[in-house]
């Protein structure tokens, strides 16, 4: 699926279809948009006429015009729902061309909170992957916001594949103290551009170390409805450490708890011709000490012009991971497990198997018994789920 | 003073149990009602299956409702999980001579402000003691100093997970009034007054979850929960014998026992075995061995933690067992052991009128929960009158 030449027409690439529904999404991607040089499909779906044709995406969808009557919805989440539920037919002529929707909503709000979900079903309908990035409300914005998000984001998980939730309370201690409010607003907006850029980067050009489609796909099928995302970005000498640091340390990812506890995960490495390998091979070898034993990490690297000196890790991990079951685990015995130690062709990449991994978790997950299907409970490392006596080494006699 | 019936869900990995419970005219605590289901749908704690937990709380529900004679509208909901973290902090503030009860109010708002990422909600913050100029333990109104601090405990959790089973209760109608951390509970009926003051330990064994609650100098001092439960065990027994879960169950009911014992080592048990196999026993001592090393681990881990703070010495009072788990044969001697404290196994005893059936260990949390939502709401009720006797006093009245 990964052999893809360009992307325009016709080709085996994944097609994607990038849409912000409401106008603090759209906002976002229209930021983004900005300095996109190969800018994927983008599309801006909203109530408010005037956020539409303010706003720099190309393609534009304005919902329910009967019931919004061109104007915003006003927080009132249950008009978004209704808006969107009139103009099925229009979205669902959206998403008809491709293979992944990347969804951003910024909830609380009426349109994206619950217009969001809507589409997400079609999406789902109409075949695609979905994965939602959300940003749910500060705090004090106050606690209807935060109910209507809350309850958004239910809806939300029950039709997309995955859903990136991106809580601005937990960016928000990443912030200097005093920081104006538009600074923390645009910096929200700056991780969700950074994160679906990132990802786009990865899936959608021809790259050194390509992740493919059925990578991202088994990471979402199998994420449990919900997905972890982290960030960090490095500049000039020690960048790599930057990046590391800003991402296993902070905030983001709780400190690195996330990637502790997380059974698979993305790392999608962005830099620019100077990037090295030894880079690569550092960042590979930092997560895989900081993830749980038998986790499933794959990587991809992009090289992108510009960007000398710089290097962006975008990490997407699955908290609530549940290992394929057997039949399925040979369609990702393809992608999953490259090593960026070495690049090799794609097409060789297909045919190596890393049969001695994939066989230890398949073990290990049978250990878990009853509760392979639930999150692993990890101390210190361990996973207290497999029986003690087997941790321990000791045999049984039966 | 009369009061609403009182009404408590414990929504356990293996039971689901509703309580019912009103105050008599001297104002003791009656247990009126039970409803007892066997519950599945849940996991650890947490909620797995939302169909079938919430048939079982249904259940359980309408056995209380039909034998209290009531319809029940609001509950209040004991839980736990992996997730639940106790997290102690510490409030200071600067005074200016004596210290009055409004500087005690400010202390302790103070100390309740902690930043929790933004996923995690606060479920109980306990208010353990007062130093003035660092003495400790007092009883700060009426002093005169420079500093007063308040100690608390935070006990947090992961929101997604406890709204989940709030969505439960919701699911059938009924509101939730508030939501408590079961090892609060289970401390709050089996523990005694002088126990809390020599300090004490309380490890709650639930299905799928342990939960404990540390007493020292009579305030709370730590609690948490650790995701391995009666579950655990059985799956360990399973595992190391390969039986069915059920018959694995069966065995540790039957056989069970927390200490390897000499006359273990050439008994042998007979393990259920399909028709047509070849009949297999297992010796004792391994079946001994397998619990014991889950068991100890468990108890090995609350111990690391009460170390790490500095409290093992502090727990005068013993260590007291209660959930379903303590019913394990000789599980308080290996607590002994572990801890090097008298052990006790414990149940429901603050509550009067209790029929014999009810003061098992396994009724600790759910009769706690309900003297938990008694205490809150006489405290309201306090409250509520001290202030209108406080506007008296403004007014002249008083």
């Amino acid at each position: 699926m990964n052999l893809g030449k360009d992307n325009q027409g016709g080709d085996t690439r994944c097609r994607i279809l990038v849409a912000g529904v409401g106008g603090g999404a759209c906002s976002v991607l229209g930021r983004v948009l900005e300095d996109w040089t190969e800018p994927p499909a983008v599309a801006a779906v909203n109530t408010d006429a005037r956020a539409l044709a303010e706003s720099g995406i190309p393609l534009k969808i304005q919902i329910g015009r009967t019931i919004a009557k061109g104007m915003g919805a006003g927080g009132d989440a249950e008009l978004g729902r209704l808006a969107a539920s009139e103009d099925l037919d229009a979205l669902r002529a959206l998403v008809a061309e491709y293979d992944l929707l990347v969804l951003a909503a910024s909830f609380g709000g009426g349109t994206g909170t619950r217009a969001a979900p809507v589409l997400a079903r079609i999406a789902r309908e109409e075949g695609l992957l979905t994965l939602a990035f959300v940003t749910t409300p500060f705090a004090f914005e106050g606690a209807r916001r935060q109910e209507q998000a809350q309850e958004g984001l239910a809806a939300l998980r029950q039709q997309a594949d995955a859903v990136v939730c991106l809580p601005n309370e937990r960016l928000h201690s990443m912030l200097p103290e005093g920081t104006p409010l538009a600074e923390a607003f645009a910096f929200v907006d700056r991780m969700m551009g950074a994160g679906i850029r990132g990802l786009w980067t990865l899936l959608a050009r021809d790259n050194m170390l390509n992740l493919d489609f059925s990578d991202l796909q088994t990471l979402v099928e199998n994420s449990g409805n919900e997905c972890c995302f982290g960030y960090g970005e490095g500049q000039g000498p020690g960048r790599d450490e930057q990046a590391l640091t800003e991402l296993l340390e902070g905030p983001m990812l709780e400190k690195g708890r996330v990637i502790a506890n997380s059974g698979a995960m993305l790392l999608c490495v962005a830099g620019g011709p100077d990037l090295a390998l030894s880079e690569l091979e550092k960042i590979h070898r930092r997560f895989q000490e900081a993830a749980r034993p038998g986790a499933r990490i794959s990587m991809g690297a992009a090289v992108l012009e510009g960007w000398s000196g710089r290097l962006a890790l975008t990490v997407l991990a699955a908290e609530h991971w549940m290992p394929p079951s057997r039949s399925g685990g040979d369609r990702r015995a393809d992608g999953l497990f490259d090593e960026p130690d070495e690049a090799p062709p794609p097409e060789e990449r297909k045919r190596r198997s890393r049969k001695t991994t994939q066989q230890s978790e398949l073990h290990l997950s049978d250990d878990r018994g009853r509760f392979s299907n639930v999150a692993p409970t990890i101390y210190d490392g361990a996973d207290l789920d497999i029986p003690t006596f087997m941790r321990r080494g000791i045999r049984m006699p039966t | 003073m009369s009061m609403e019936p009182i009404v408590a869900v414990e929504i356990g990995t293996n039971r689901a149990r509703v309580f019912v419970g009103e105050a008599r005219e001297d104002g003791a605590l009656m247990i009126t009602a039970v409803g007892d289901c066997a519950s599945s749908g849940m996991r650890k704690g947490e909620l797995f299956h939302f169909e079938s937990a919430s048939q079982c709380l249904e259940r359980a529900l309408r056995q209380a409702e039909d034998a209290a004679n009531l319809t029940v509208n609001e509950v209040h909901v004991a839980l736990s999980g992996s997730q639940i973290e106790g997290m102690p902090n510490r409030g200071e503030i600067p005074v200016d001579g004596e210290i009055t009860a409004e500087h005690v109010e400010h202390v302790c708002r103070v100390a309740r402000e902690v930043t929790l990422p933004a996923d995690r909600e606060i479920l109980h913050s306990i208010v353990g003691q007062f130093s003035v100029d660092g003495l400790c333990g007092v009883k700060p109104e009426g002093m005169v100093g420079q500093k007063l601090a308040a100690d608390v405990l935070i006990v947090h959790g992961q929101h997604a997970r406890m709204f989940n089973l709030v969505r439960v209760v919701k699911g059938l109608k009924l509101e939730v009034a508030d939501l408590l951390f079961s090892g609060l509970c289970a401390a709050m009926s089996a523990l005694s007054a002088e126990q809390k003051l020599q300090g004490v330990l309380l490890i709650d064994l639930g299905g799928g979850t342990t939960d404990y609650m540390a007493y020292a100098q009579a305030k709370i001092a730590d609690a948490g929960a650790i995701g391995v439960g009666g579950d655990h065990v059985t799956n360990d027994i399973a595992k190391a014998f390969r039986l069915s879960t059920m018959e694995a169950e069966a065995l540790k009911i039957q056989h069970g026992d927390a200490m390897v014992s000499a006359a273990g080592r050439t008994r042998r048990l007979p393990l259920p075995a399909a028709a047509g196999e070849t009949p297999r026993t297992a010796k004792l001592s391994d079946l001994q061995s397998v619990i014991h090393l889950r068991m100890e681990e468990t108890f090995g881990l609350i111990r690391a933690r009460l170390q790490r703070q500095n409290l093992l010495h502090l727990l005068g009072g013993g260590v007291v067992l209660t959930g379903g788990g303590a019913y394990l044969k000789n599980v308080a001697q290996l607590a002994e052991k572990v801890f090097g404290l008298p052990c006790e196994i414990g149940g429901p005893r603050n509550v009067s009128g209790l029929t014999a059936n009810l003061s098992g260990p396994e009724y600790a949390t759910g009769v706690g929960a309900v003297l938990c939502a008694y205490k809150n709401a006489c405290l309201r009720q306090e409250q509520a009158r001290s202030v209108w006797r406080r506007l008296g006093q403004w007014f002249g009245l008083g």
